[in-house]
C-alpha cells in the first residue's frame, strides 16, 4: 500500500514537474548563462538558467568565447531583460583577455546604443588595464565617431593611471593621422592633471600646427583648474602657442576666481589683446551663465574693453532670453556699438520669434532705433514664411506697420509676387495701400514686367492702381516708352495722367527723339503736350 | 581611342570645376532692396519722402543713399536702412541706394524710382 502511495506520489510529482516545465518557463529562449564558482542559486523563473552543459563553466574554468558571445547575442535578442545586461559586464569583467576581441566584435553588433557603449567602456577598460597597447590599437581601428573616441579615451585614461608616460610614448608610435591626433591630445590632457609641467612641456614639443594648439589649451586649461598663477608663468613664457595658451588659462581661471582674473585682465596694456581677451572669457562665461558674464565684465575698466566684451556675452544671452539681452543692449551700451548690438540680437529673435520680436520693436520708445531695426527684422522673418510674417504684421500699428508692410512687399514681391501682390489687394484703400502697389510694382517690374503689367490690366481704377502703374513706368520708360506711354493714358486721376505721361514723353525724347517725335505727332495726346515736345523752341 | 577618352574626362572635370567656380559666388551674393516707406507734404511744394531698404542675405551691411542719383552719395555709411529727403512735389525722381556688408566689403545697388506726391 505504502509503495503505491509511493509510486502515485512520484508520478504525481513527474508529470506536475513535467508540466511546469512545459507552461511554466518561458518558450523560444534559448538560455546559455554561465554560472561562475559560489554564485548564488537563482530563481529560474527571473533568471533563466544554463541549458547546455558546454555553456556551463566549471570552477575553476576560464570564461569561454561561445559563453561571452551567446550571451551577448541573447542580450540583443531581449533588450529589455536587465539581468542578462548583467551578465554580459559580469562576464566581461572576468574573461580571459585573449577572448576579448571577438567579445568586443560581439557588442559592436548591438543594435542599442545605450547598451553597446555601455558594454564597450566596460571591455575596454578591462583590457587596457591588462594591455593597454593591444587595447590602444584595436580602439584606432574602429570607425571614427563617438565609438572610436570613447574607447581611446577609456584606453588612455586606464594607462595613465599607471603610466602616462608609457601612454605617450605609445601615442607617438602611431602612424601620423586623426588616431595618433587624438591619442596625443588625450594622453596630455589627462598626464596634465597629475602633472602639468611635465604634460606641458611634452605638449609644446609637438610640431607646428592644430593638434599642438589644441593639445596645449588642453593643458592650460587642466593647469589653471589647479594653480592659475603657475599656468599663467608658464604661458607667459611661451612663444608661438601664448595666445592659445594664455586664452586657455584665463577661462579657466575666470570660471575659479571671477574678480582676480578680471584684476589680472584690468591691468592688461590696453589694445587689442586686452580686448580679445576679455572678449573671449566673456563669452565663455556667458554659455553657462550670462549674468554671471555681465557681472565680470562690470569688473573690467570702462574703456573698449567693456564694451567690446559686452557683444560675445549679449549674442549668448539672446540665443536664450533675447528680449533681456536687447533690453541690456539698450540700456547699458552707446553709439555704433548698441547700434550694432541691438540690430544682431533682434535679427536673431526675429528668426527665432518673429512675433515677440516685432512686438517689442513696435513698442520702443525711440523711432529711430526702431526704424533701424524693423526693415532687418521682417526680412529676416519673412525669408521662412512671409505669409505669417504679413499675419504678424497686421498685428502692428502706425508708423511701425507702415515700415514693415513695406519691407515685406519689396522682398516677398521678389519671391513671390503673386501673394504679394494678394496681400496687398487686401489692405482698405488708402496711403498705405498705394504706397504697397507702388513699392509692389517696383520690386515685380524690375525682374517680370510682363505678369506684373498683366496683374496691372486686373484692376480696377482707383489711387491704388494709379500709384502702381506710376511705378511701373518708372522701371519701363527707358527700355520701352511707347509702352511706358501707353500706360501712362490708363491713369484714372487726371493730374497724375498728365504729369506721368509728360515724364514718359520726356524719358523717350531722351533715348529716341525721332521714334517719339513720329509717334507724338500722330498721337491723339493734348495739344498742349504735342506743341511742348514737337515745336523747336519745347 | 584611350587618350580620346581621358581627354573627354579631363575636359568634363574642368567644366564641372568652371561651373562650381560661377556658382559659389552666387550663393554668397549681395541683393538690397530700396522702398519708399511714405510721402508727408512739409510746407507748400515741399515732400519729405522716407525711404527704407533691405538685404539678402540678412547680413551686417551699413547702407548710403545718393537722393537724386547724380553718382554723388548724399549720406554716410548708415546702420539704419531708413531715411529721409526732402524733395519738390510732382516731380519723378530716382534714389540710389548702396548696401556694403560689413564683413567683406561686398556691395550691392539698387534704385527706387518715384513720382512726389502733390502737396498744393
Amino acid at each position: 500500500m505504502n509503495h503505491r502511495i509511493l509510486a502515485l506520489v512520484a508520478t504525481t510529482t513527474f508529470v506536475g514537474g513535467l508540466m511546469v516545465g512545459h507552461y511554466g518557463l518561458p518558450r523560444g529562449r534559448t538560455v546559455m548563462i554561465p554560472v561562475a564558482k559560489n554564485e548564488p542559486a537563482r530563481n529560474s523563473f527571473s533568471q533563466p538558467r544554463p541549458t547546455s552543459q558546454r555553456d556551463r563553466i566549471k570552477s575553476g574554468d576560464s570564461l569561454r568565447r561561445p559563453n561571452i558571445n551567446n550571451t551577448i547575442e541573447n542580450s540583443i535578442a531581449h533588450p529589455a531583460d536587465r539581468s542578462l545586461h548583467d551578465e554580459v559586464r559580469h562576464l566581461i569583467e572576468s574573461a580571459d583577455v585573449k577572448d576579448l576581441p571577438a567579445a568586443l566584435d560581439a557588442i559592436l553588433s548591438l543594435p542599442n546604443q545605450r547598451e553597446r557603449n555601455m558594454f564597450i567602456s566596460t571591455l575596454i577598460s578591462r583590457w587596457a588595464s591588462n594591455d593597454p597597447t593591444t587595447a590602444g590599437q584595436r580602439a584606432l581601428q574602429l570607425p571614427a565617431g563617438p565609438i572610436r573616441d570613447m574607447a581611446l579615451q577609456l584606453v588612455i585614461a586606464t594607462w595613465c593611471e599607471q603610466s602616462a608616460e608609457a601612454a605617450y610614448a605609445w601615442a607617438n608610435t602611431l602612424s601620423a593621422g586623426p588616431g595618433r591626433d587624438d591619442a596625443l591630445r588625450e594622453v596630455l590632457s589627462r598626464w596634465s592633471s597629475t602633472d602639468p609641467k611635465r604634460a606641458a612641456s611634452m605638449a609644446v614639443a609637438l610640431p607646428s600646427g592644430a593638434v599642438r594648439d589644441q593639445a596645449i589649451a588642453g593643458v592650460a586649461e587642466q593647469w589653471a583648474q589647479k594653480d592659475p598663477r603657475a599656468a599663467l608663468g608658464w604661458a607667459e613664457t611661451l612663444g608661438e602657442g601664448h595666445d592659445v595658451a594664455w586664452q586657455s588659462v584665463l577661462a579657466a581661471w575666470t570660471q575659479n576666481e571671477p574678480a582676480a582674473a578680471a584684476a589680472y585682465v584690468a591691468a592688461l596694456a590696453p589694445g587689442k589683446t586686452k580686448e580679445q581677451v576679455a572678449g573671449a572669457i566673456a563669452r565663455q562665461l556667458a554659455k553657462s551663465d550670462p549674468q554671471t558674464a555681465l557681472s565680470w565684465i562690470e569688473q573690467l575698466p570702462n574703456d573698449g574693453t567693456r564694451q567690446n566684451s559686452l557683444e560675445p556675452v549679449l549674442t549668448e544671452w539672446s540665443e536664450t532670453d533675447p528680449k533681456a539681452a536687447a533690453e541690456f543692449a539698450l540700456q547699458n551700451s552707446s553709439g555704433e556699438t548698441r547700434e550694432n548690438l541691438i540690430a544682431a540680437i533682434s535679427y536673431q529673435w526675429a528668426q527665432t520669434n518673429p512675433a515677440a520680436a516685432l512686438a517689442w520693436t513696435q513698442d520702443l520708445s525711440d523711432p529711430t532705433v526702431r526704424d533701424a531695426l524693423l526693415p532687418g527684422m521682417v526680412s529676416a522673418a519673412a525669408e521662412d514664411n512671409p505669409s505669417a510674417t504679413a499675419e504678424m504684421i497686421s498685428r502692428l500699428s502706425g508708423d511701425a506697420q507702415l515700415l514693415a508692410t513695406s519691407s515685406l512687399i519689396s522682398q516677398w514681391a521678389g519671391t513671390d509676387p503673386q501673394a504679394a501682390s494678394a496681400w496687398a489687394a487686401s489692405f482698405p484703400q488708402g496711403e498705405m495701400r498705394d504706397q504697397l502697389f507702388a513699392n509692389l510694382m517696383n520690386r515685380w517690374a524690375k525682374t517680370d514686367p510682363s505678369s506684373a503689367a498683366t496683374w496691372l490690366d486686373s484692376l480696377g481704377a482707383d489711387e491704388s492702381r494709379d500709384a502702381a502703374v506710376g511705378a511701373l513706368i518708372s522701371r519701363i520708360a527707358s527700355a520701352d516708352p511707347q509702352a511706358a506711354v501707353q500706360w501712362a493714358a490708363t491713369i484714372n486721376d487726371t493730374a497724375m495722367r498728365e504729369t506721368e505721361t509728360q515724364q514718359a514723353v520726356q524719358t523717350w525724347f531722351e533715348v529716341d527723339p525721332a521714334s517719339a517725335r513720329a509717334w507724338l505727332a500722330n498721337s491723339n495726346l493734348d495739344d498742349e503736350i504735342k506743341r511742348r515736345f514737337l515745336t523747336p523752341q519745347g | 581611342m584611350k587618350q580620346n577618352r581621358w581627354f573627354k574626362y579631363i575636359v568634363m572635370a574642368s567644366f564641372a570645376l568652371v561651373l562650381s567656380a560661377i556658382a559659389a559666388p552666387t550663393a554668397q551674393a549681395l541683393t538690397v532692396n530700396g522702398f519708399v516707406v511714405r510721402q508727408s507734404c512739409v510746407t507748400g511744394d515741399i515732400v519729405q519722402v522716407t525711404l527704407s531698404a533691405t538685404v539678402q542675405p540678412n547680413v551686417q551691411v551699413r547702407y548710403r543713399w545718393d537722393f537724386n542719383n547724380d553718382g554723388i552719395f548724399d549720406t554716410g555709411l548708415l546702420l539704419n536702412p531708413t531715411v529721409t529727403h526732402r524733395y519738390h512735389d510732382e516731380v519723378l525722381r530716382t534714389a540710389r541706394v548702396m548696401a556694403v556688408r560689413v564683413a567683406n566689403g561686398v556691395r550691392a545697388f539698387d534704385r527706387v524710382t518715384f513720382m512726389t506726391r502733390r502737396c498744393q
